[in-house]
């Protein structure tokens, strides 16, 4: 099911970058970014599924499209992930991309205890920082 | 403040712990699943996952700035989080991402509305404890669950101040363990 790991991917890269983008840019801090965003994309997709009647139903093993939003709100937590961390978007891009990621793969461990989303987040920004720093180690050997 | 700064150092090993845990308990569940190629993706994961927890800046001032008042306020609003979360989801049924949503967005407003800055810190465990009362109702069915978990997390919360500083996802861990804790303790009660 190519079209749902786009899904997924995308919802984490989105998730990451625009909570990066509306609390930094816009200036309204990282818990507001992140639960504002997390509304607004759980509320498009309950619309989503009332719309096209697809509430519950399993668009694969055990996805739905409400799972997006949880997608969604982990990657939002790789995004509010500090520039002590990342200094530019591409941290925040690679973060999301892991969250989409272990979701695809493994989306039952832990699951429904609550910060299991967080977990996600944190592994993500932590691989991605550890990617980061293994390119710029590698480019900076071959110089 | 030399126990408090092994708990401090605890608190950072726990959550290192985890995380790796975490990475591990993935590893063998593709592995009993023989999905071997996710068992390589995810080893390689938690390669750069080492790589991340070792090169992450801490440092350690909780133990010089501590502060009772601080230490209780930032108790209370992780329980309140955490209780508020789990009412909204449990009597209105919108689904945990929108409860936890609420209760967050109210909270980025404490700065605001006590026009102090150090409010932040509190909003930030508030939403801590909207995680922790993110469980799914038929894992946690209980308030006394939610307000002793909530209460762990904000001591883990405390304690880890310095450690993985800016690292997103960290208050979701903090409610994950907290959870996890609990519920092994009640299993072998």
């Amino acid at each position: 099911m190519i079209y749902i790991a786009l899904l997924t991917l995308t919802a984490g890269v989105l998730g990451s970058v625009l909570t990066h983008y509306v609390a930094d840019h816009l200036k309204q801090g990282v818990v507001r970014a992140s639960a504002i965003l997390s509304i607004f994309f759980a509320i498009i997709i309950m619309i989503i599924e009332k719309v096209f009647t697809l509430e519950g139903v399993l668009l694969s093993d055990s996805f739905t499209l409400s799972s997006l939003s949880l997608v969604f709100m982990s990657g939002t937590f790789a995004g509010m992930a500090g520039s002590k961390v990342f200094n530019d978007y591409t941290g925040y891009l690679i973060s999301g991309l892991f969250v989409g990621l272990i979701f695809l793969s493994a989306p039952s461990v832990f699951a429904g205890l609550g910060g299991g989303l967080g977990t996600i987040g944190a592994l993500g920004v932590l691989a991605s920082a550890g990617l980061l720093i293994l390119v710029r180690v590698v480019l900076k050997l071959s110089k | 403040m030399k126990i408090l700064k092994k708990i401090e150092e605890f608190t950072f090993f726990l959550i290192t712990l985890f995380f790796i845990t975490y990475i591990g308990f993935l590893i063998y569940e593709q592995y009993v699943l023989e999905e071997y190629y996710k068992v390589f993706s995810f080893s390689l994961i938690l390669a750069l996952l080492i790589i991340g927890i070792f090169t992450n800046n801490r440092k350690i001032t909780f133990c010089e700035e501590l502060n009772l008042k601080r230490f209780i306020i930032i108790i209370l609003s992780t329980v309140t989080g955490a209780v508020l979360t789990y009412t909204i989801n449990a009597q209105f049924g919108i689904g945990v991402v929108i409860s936890a949503g609420i209760v967050g967005f109210f909270a980025s407003y404490l700065p605001k509305v006590f026009n102090d800055e150090s409010c932040n810190e509190y909003a930030v465990a508030a939403y801590c404890g909207a995680f922790v009362g993110m469980s799914s109702l038929y894992i946690t069915q209980s308030y006394s669950f939610m307000i002793i978990a909530s209460l762990l997390a904000s001591l883990i919360f405390a304690f880890s101040k310095d450690s993985y500083i800016g690292v997103g996802g960290k208050l979701g861990t903090i409610a994950l363990i907290s959870n996890f804790i609990l519920l092994i303790i009640l299993k072998y009660l």
